[in-house]
């Protein structure tokens, strides 16, 4: 996936925003160069495309409509991952000509989005109008105590997912991260997934994170958080930025921004597979083949070299399901205790864009964020041949980045 | 976990990588250059297998003598070690350079049964440098000033933390941040290092009065400096990271 994000500012300032730091050091503004972008996307044509943020339907439309228009012309479709509180009917008339995919962020409609601005309260309304003019349109919900802080605030949101349903719109029910006064204490944070999990899965709503549990463990094709991701590579992700530079996914990106390395490296994954768990590394742990240790950029202490703090809310949701994958007989791999080639295991999308994206063509079809594409929205007994190996090394890492010339240091003492 | 070096360069700066390369032959040459001059009765070699008679040739002409002591496998980026040679795999040769045969002889009697104080001597190490090597190196094989973290000031010519990205004044590593013994024979190496190519000569010391931060952890130490983050294997700190954020103290000079 190539996010395009020329514009970093926002017109709001949602409370737990991943790039709020960047944002409030940095006050970025439209600067960029567009012929630049542009021209990055070609060289990148063969990535699904999705034009980001900060807010870039905050940028001149004529700008915008640039964007997508080359989106259009090197992949037949655009896509775009809004705030949505800038969309007007000149936006929707874009979005039908270029054919774009539009992913809302929304965290339920009303006080439900309390911990966002209150432009951002009723996109409901937005919501349904995209669908109703045919656009194809998915959410993101965040997680925090705004929307499942109490029963209640749980319980408006359940109903919010149905009404969803109604307009056959799903996407991703993200945890609040790295704000603490925002998001969910562990002992609620499991409570409620495991609530929305039952939720889901009774009434057949397609949502992830669940669905890419259920792909973890089947060893399947699942959503970068759960693919064993390189932090400074992030495949799952490539970032345009405003002046050309290609940056990674820029969940890490607090006070600088980091170019993208163009190789990933298993350096994360070598290390939680050899870590104690005490010492916040994930060895021995049943789930590692369908979880790898989370998002690195919610790991523990934020240190990428741990493990995700996450991993007790991960790890209720794999055990939940695989009870159920038990019930219907379905044989999951985590089991078996092998370490996965990296090159093996089925890469997936990236969790932060629009349709829950772990479907953006190079999957094994099932995404069930994907929506439409599967009759059957149970779960898929569709047996994966188990050919990962069990070699931890000889994976083809290019070491290509180093600049060499310093083999004169070491043993000089002997 | 295997050999790797990772050099990430910040939005602006990417011209870093490349910068870093340079930087490391400027060190390469200076290495060689302080034998060459007489400043040292031997520095350790790397030749690569493929350019030995070249390199040998080189040598012979500069007046030195090369002695091979052993192979050492190919490696990327950096090694704390070396590495076992397989048949038919391609290798380096570590050897050292020496002026006299006699001090050939000594250094590798030295290398052969592990006196660490003749082979200091002879590489023109501080005393003090040698000693805490050889207390430190057995137990933590990558001896960054072990008993220290958190903020740390000191000499640029003693700052050892970016060396695994080729960036370095000295070629020991020192036993304290602010060692005037190291500082000493830094100045000697700064200077013969201008001489090659001043300007990256003073960005590279630039670059190691610091800010710096050196982090080490499970195995991986990152290292952030202004303008990149660069990663590489090292000793794994279990518990919890081991931080110097370090600001060099600049010569007057």
């Amino acid at each position: 996936m190539l996010l395009i994000k020329p514009f970093l500012g926002c017109n709001l300032d949602c409370k737990y925003c991943y790039e709020r730091n960047y944002r409030r050091k940095y006050k970025p503004k439209a600067d960029y160069n567009l012929d630049l972008v542009l021209k990055r996307m070609e060289e990148f044509k063969d990535l699904e495309m999705s034009l980001h943020g900060g807010e870039s339907l905050a940028m001149p439309k004529k700008d915008v409509e640039k964007i997508f228009e080359k989106m259009y012309q090197l992949r037949r479709r655009s896509g775009i991952q809004t705030n949505g509180t800038l969309i007007d009917e000149e936006y929707i008339e874009m979005f039908k000509k270029y054919k774009t995919d539009v992913g809302i962020s929304f965290d339920g409609p009303g006080i439900l989005s309390e911990f966002r601005d209150p432009r951002a309260f009723n996109l409901d309304k937005t919501i349904e109008r995209l669908v109703k003019e045919g656009i194809n349109t998915s959410i993101i919900i965040v997680i925090s105590k705004s929307n499942a802080g109490t029963d209640e605030r749980l319980k408006k949101l359940k109903e919010y997912l149905l009404e969803l349903e109604k307009l056959k719109v799903s996407g991703r029910l993200n945890p609040c991260m790295g704000a603490s006064d925002y998001e969910l204490d562990e002992k609620r944070l499991i409570e409620v997934y495991l609530d929305l999990a039952k939720f889901c899965l009774e009434r057949n709503l397609r949502w992830s994170p669940f669905e890419d549990i259920i792909h973890g463990l089947q060893g399947k094709s699942r959503v970068c958080t759960f693919s064993g991701c390189d932090i400074f590579s992030t495949p799952s992700a490539t970032v345009v930025l405003g002046d050309g530079s290609i940056s990674n996914c820029m969940r890490s990106n607090q006070e600088y921004v980091l170019l993208r390395q163009p190789v990933k490296m298993d350096i994360r994954n070598e290390i939680l597979a050899e870590t104690p768990q005490k010492f916040g590394g994930c060895q021995d742990c049943k789930y590692w083949t369908a979880c790898y240790g989370g998002c690195p950029s919610g790991a523990i202490n934020g240190d990428w070299r741990n493990r995700t703090y996450l991993c007790l809310l991960w790890k209720a949701l794999f055990q939940y399901f695989e009870n159920i994958l038990r019930l219907v007989e379905y044989p999951s791999i985590l089991c078996q205790g092998t370490y996965v080639q990296r090159g093996q295991i089925p890469a997936g999308g990236h969790g932060d864009s629009e349709h829950g994206d772990s479907g953006h063509g190079d999957s094994e079809h099932g995404d069930w964020t994907d929506h439409g594409d599967s009759e059957n929205p149970t779960i898929e007994i569709q047996r994966r041949d188990q050919e990962h190996g069990d070699a931890p090394h000889g994976d083809g890492i290019q070491h290509g980045d180093a600049p060499h010339g310093d083999w004169g240091d070491h043993q000089d003492l002997g | 976990m295997e050999d790797f070096v990772r050099i990430i360069p910040k939005q602006g700066f990417e011209e870093w990588p490349t910068k870093l390369g340079k930087m490391g032959h400027l060190y390469n040459l200076t290495e060689y250059e302080m034998i060459k001059r007489g400043y040292r009765e031997a520095a350790t070699y790397h030749i690569d297998y493929q350019s030995l008679i070249e390199e040998m040739e080189k040598i012979r002409k500069d007046g030195l003598i090369y002695t091979p002591l052993r192979k050492s496998g190919y490696y990327q980026g950096f090694a704390h070690f070396h590495h076992p040679v397989n048949p038919g795999e391609p290798f380096f040769w570590y050897g050292v350079l020496t002026k006299t045969q006699k001090d050939a002889e000594i250094f590798k009697e030295a290398d052969r049964i592990g006196d660490h104080k003749t082979i200091g001597k002879m590489l023109g190490y501080p005393k003090c440098c040698t000693d805490y090597f050889t207390r430190t190196f057995p137990i933590n094989y990558d001896p960054i000033w072990v008993d220290l973290e958190g903020e740390v000031e000191g000499f640029p010519e003693a700052n050892q933390m970016l060396r695994y990205f080729g960036v370095r004044i000295t070629s020991h590593l020192s036993c304290s941040p602010n060692c005037n013994g190291t500082k000493k024979i830094g100045e000697v190496w700064f200077k013969v290092m201008k001489e090659m190519d001043e300007k990256l000569a003073n960005e590279m010391y630039e670059l190691l009065a610091g800010p710096i931060t050196w982090n080490s952890y499970h195995g991986v130490v990152q290292v952030e400096t202004p303008y990149f983050v660069g990663l590489t294997h090292t000793f794994p700190y279990l518990e919890k990271p081991r931080i110097i954020y370090w600001k060099g103290r600049k010569s007057k000079k």
